[in-house]
């Protein structure tokens, strides 16, 4: 009865609700390690906006939209 | 309080700013870009809020000098700001 963890995700995928599984993984790169790139100095937008996004940085302005129900400012 | 509103506004906008640059002179500590739109930022605040201190009420237990000063503000039920 129990359903296998392989399928749910599929199933969730399939749902739309998660991206499908994405190509295999470059042989050059090992999986499970996560990298953070450095951030550059570029200015900050107006503080207004910043208040409103959340940051005041435009590199990091990233909307969650993965519900599909809100749009990218 | 005519313009306070704005005042307000004004010193919640900067000082978020002053915050988000903050987190990143943390990785960033040499940054003169950074450092420069900090520094600015912080003079900034503190105008803003000297002048709305003087203007309307204090906004911290420290600018408070007079005991009469902290009920000149609205109350929190009065949804002010």
């Amino acid at each position: 009865m129990n359903e296998s963890l392989k399928n749910r995700l599929r199933r969730i995928a399939e749902g739309g609700r998660l991206s499908a599984p994405g190509p295999a993984p470059d042989p050059g790169l090992p999986i499970a390690m996560a990298y953070v790139p450095e951030q550059n100095w570029r200015g900050i937008i107006p503080l207004d906006a910043g208040l409103c996004s959340g940051t005041v940085f435009e590199d990091l302005i990233k909307p969650f939209c993965a519900a599909g129900r809100r749009k990218a400012l | 309080m005519n313009g306070s509103v704005d005042l307000m506004k004004g010193i919640y906008q900067t000082s978020f700013a002053i915050d988000d640059i903050r987190l990143f002179l943390d990785t960033h500590p040499e940054c003169p870009g950074a450092l420069e739109k900090y520094r600015e930022l912080v003079g900034c605040e503190n105008k803003l809020t000297e002048e709305f201190e003087s203007r309307c009420f204090p906004l911290t237990a420290d600018a408070a000098l007079d005991p009469d000063s902290w009920i000149k503000g609205p109350w929190p039920w009065e949804g002010a700001y």
